[in-house]
């Protein structure tokens, strides 16, 4: 038995103490960089250039009139991003988007996705339909809906905020779109 | 997943993911050791920072007997310890008193709001055991091989420490 030991009551005080408080969020982005710039971590995967056409399809809102998909492996790709990594930039558009030139659209959204990969990011995506069945509802396929989701892209961040950081810089924004950006629940 | 099997994994891919599989695992204790330490939420954020890149510099050397947040708070310790060492030595240059005490105080939210402030102005020696001690809860055995002192420096201070404290909070209630 210690001399001083505690009271009951200052053993609860300390108790109390003892709960966690969370680290700021950008804390884990900045530990990563500093380990990548001392070499300490393997880099991360760069994006595999035969998905970069895909950057086109999603892009190319205005170019793919139709919403067709490109080859049908995209699939494969969103295998790529792991999970623990992984967040979903979904790109919504309402009256107040305004595509410009189809071509020079489809050259922004790909020069995106190319800066977005030469910095390491793993990153894919999908286009999407404007049409949408919604199945709790008695209704028919939306086709006049107020706002679309009209795609989304796939990638691994370190953080929340990096992953906004690289949704912001999305062309989509430009047009008058809007992102939103979500991690993948891990559980 | 083990911490011994989250180690091996970092070890053999050096991967981002198996780093943050270990990051998120042990960071929270960790960071609030520091803020509790040093009382400085930059400063806590830094030794963070070099306790991490110490650690993954040297991670093929931790010996798996002990457990990784041991380790850990070793190398956080020592590298708070040295960067006090130079902040005082700056401090002591620019003619300044040490700004130790009048660094933000920012461990939130204050359950003991008292006693968080009596431990915030005990000097940073008999800090440091508290914070292991009390609210950690390592030993006097595992405190003298952290810090490199004796086990009977580690009780001494600890004895002077809450005897400090316990002044400091009846002069509260006076």
């Amino acid at each position: 038995m210690e001399k001083d030991a505690l009271s009951e009551k200052e053993r609860a005080a300390f108790d109390r103490l003892r709960r966690q408080q969370q680290p700021p969020a950008g804390l884990e982005h900045t530990v990563l960089t500093a380990l990548q710039e001392e070499g300490l971590l393997r880099t991360p995967p760069r994006p595999n250039r035969k998905w970069l056409p895909l950057a086109a399809a999603i892009a190319g809102i205005a170019l793919f009139l139709g919403g067709y998909l490109l080859g049908g492996t995209q699939n494969k790709a969103e295998g790529q991003i792991r999970p623990e990594l992984g967040y979903m930039l979904l790109l919504h558009e309402d009256a107040r988007f305004r595509p410009g030139e189809p071509m020079e659209m489809f050259e922004e959204y790909k020069a995106w996705m190319e800066s977005v990969g030469s910095q390491g990011v793993a990153i894919t995506g999908q286009e999407l339909q404007n049409d949408a069945l919604i199945l709790d509802a008695d209704r028919s396929p939306e086709t006049d809906a107020a706002e679309r989701t009209t795609g989304y892209f796939l990638l691994e961040a370190a953080s929340l905020e990096q992953a906004a950081a690289i949704a912001r810089s999305i062309p989509h924004l430009k047009y008058g779109g809007s992102v939103e950006v979500k991690a993948f629940m891990n559980r | 997943m083990e911490e011994h099997q989250l180690i091996s994994e970092f070890i053999n891919t050096r991967s981002e993911a198996a780093f943050l599989a270990l990051y998120r695992s042990r960071t929270p204790a960790l960071y609030q050791t520091a803020l509790r330490i040093t009382q400085d939420a930059a400063w806590s954020e830094e030794l963070i920072q070099e306790t991490w890149i110490t650690a993954i510099r040297g991670i093929t050397s931790f010996r798996r007997e002990s457990r990784l947040h041991t380790w850990l708070t070793g190398i956080l310790i020592n590298t708070y310890r040295n960067t006090r060492r130079k902040k005082e030595r700056e401090a002591w240059l620019e003619e300044q008193p040490s700004a130790e005490y009048l660094l933000p105080y920012t461990v939130q939210p204050q359950e003991s709001p008292d006693l968080e402030q009596a431990i915030a102005a005990l000097p940073p020696g008999y800090r440091q055991i508290v914070v292991l001690h009390d609210i950690e809860g390592y030993t006097h055995k595992e405190i003298a091989t952290l810090l490199d002192i004796a086990e009977g420096t580690s009780k001494s201070q600890l004895f002077h420490a809450r005897k400090t404290l316990r002044e400091h909070l009846n002069d509260k209630t006076d």
